[in-house]
């Protein structure tokens, strides 16, 4: 199963949509999501990510994979807290482990956390074509072979993940175990090393492609499209600044007093 | 002669002492590379989970050889970007609960282990096991505030497993490092 799925039109009214904008709502759910105390509002964050991603199209199974990590990220957390935490009354005692009350509720209060900004990067990485954050990089003043690079690393990402695969599918067929968890910390050298040395490889004659053809050559460069933003959308981008600059300042408050 | 053989002459002739290199195969090379640590450190954290988790030993060890390797090999920005690029999607997989506070603390430790590899020649051992201190106490420091605001863990733990992860990076960083750089100079890649 792909960590990663690149981003990839989806003919709906989110691939016309400015990547400012979805850069601002990622941006709004990431900044709710460490402000927010209630946890009814950090219930409802997740969910209306994963909303927002089905109405733009996104099929359910692509939520999947993270879902799953997330599972398994929680249950991490939740050992965490009932392992060290000391809040509360006893409510359980599992040999030398006492189980504390006060251990659910921050472990429960992070993963909602966690669930929130994960879903919004990922979503805002899936509908997000590499293209458009290199053209928002050079409109924002960036120098263009530096805003070149996020395009380049979502780029990279899936085919370097096929690369890994690729890597332990030989080292497996060479007779390397990977069954148990022992097996697999033996094999991280023998599997990251021809990683590594691959990369490297890739990584020199992607730079010598480029500079064949021409990149870096001029300070200044132009582009075959465009960002165009509408009204609509800048009016979108206000409001969404707007109730994140009020719950920084609300959070701000409630540390000082 | 191709560019890059001849920033690669224009390197090696000017020695290991500089702070910056923006070439295109330092930036390239920063991404791709950024990427090859992140899976990599997919792969290492999800064992340290399975293990215990309240310790990050193979991905501390991962992270720390990465950040140093780059640095060393890169210089900056590439070690920032790579650090970024790495904590960026690590948010975006949800590879730890701390993610978000990934952002400085690749950003600080890759700093402080080009201040480091800018005054020592990083020929021996010890240069390494100096840098690799540096790193790892800064990139720690920036993950406790992590595990204590977002994870709300005590103290006394935060502290503990910091020191852990610390500990085991810099050890197995400084080997790690070394032995990388070492191999990747015999086989010419660098």
């Amino acid at each position: 199963m792909a960590l990663f799925e690149s981003c990839r039109p989806r003919g709906t009214w989110i691939d016309q949509l400015d990547p400012r904008t979805k850069l601002a709502w990622m941006g709004l759910m990431t900044i709710l999501a460490l402000t927010v105390s209630d946890i009814k509002i950090l219930v409802f964050l997740p969910l209306t990510v994963l909303a927002s991603g089905l109405a733009a199209g996104l099929p359910f199974r692509s939520f999947k994979h993270p879902l799953l990590i997330l599972i398994f990220t929680g249950v991490q957390i939740v050992i965490l807290q009932v392992l060290f935490s000391t809040e509360g009354q006893v409510v359980a005692a599992l040999g030398p482990v006492k189980v504390f009350s006060g251990a659910f509720s921050p472990a429960w209060e992070a993963f909602l956390r966690l669930s929130a900004m994960m879903l919004a990067t990922m979503q805002f990485l899936r509908w997000t074509p590499p293209e458009d954050l290199t053209l928002w990089l050079v409109t924002t003043r960036v120098p263009y072979r530096y805003a070149m690079l996020v395009g380049l690393a979502m780029r990279f990402l899936p085919l370097m993940e096929q690369e890994l695969g690729a890597i332990m599918e030989s080292q497996r067929s060479r007779g390397l175990p990977m069954k148990n968890i022992r097996q697999k910390i033996k094999s991280l050298i023998p599997v990251a090393l021809p990683f590594l040395y691959r990369s490297f490889r890739r990584a020199n004659e992607t730079a010598l492609a480029m500079e064949l053809r021409g990149f870096g050559y001029n300070s200044r460069r132009t582009f075959l499209r465009q960002l165009n933003i509408t009204l609509a959308e800048i009016i979108a981008i206000v409001l969404m600044g707007t109730v994140a600059t009020w719950n920084i300042w609300l959070k701000i408050e409630s540390l000082w007093l | 002669m191709s560019m890059i053989q001849q920033e690669r002459i224009v390197y090696s002739l000017s020695g290991t002492k500089t702070f910056w290199r923006t070439d295109t195969r330092a930036l390239v090379g920063a991404v791709i590379l950024g990427v090859v640590s992140m899976l990599l450190q997919q792969v290492s954290i999800r064992l340290d989970q399975v293990i215990w988790p309240p310790l990050i030993i193979l991905g501390g060890i991962a992270w720390a050889t990465f950040t140093g390797l780059i640095t060393l090999i890169f210089r900056q920005p590439a070690g920032i970007i790579m650090g970024e690029t790495q904590a960026f999607i690590a948010i975006a997989t949800g590879l730890s609960p701390v993610a978000l506070f990934f952002v400085p603390a690749n950003l600080l430790s890759s700093l402080a282990y080009s201040v480091v590899a800018q005054k020592l020649s990083m020929q021996k051992w010890s240069h390494h096991f100096i840098a690799q201190l540096a790193t790892n106490i800064v990139g720690n420091i920036c993950v406790a505030f992590g595990l204590y605001s977002i994870l709300k863990l005590p103290v006394q733990v935060v502290i503990i497993s910091s020191a852990v992860t610390a500990g085991a990076g810099i050890i197995g960083a400084t080997i790690l490092t070394k032995l990388a750089v070492n191999a990747l100079r015999r086989s010419g890649l660098i």
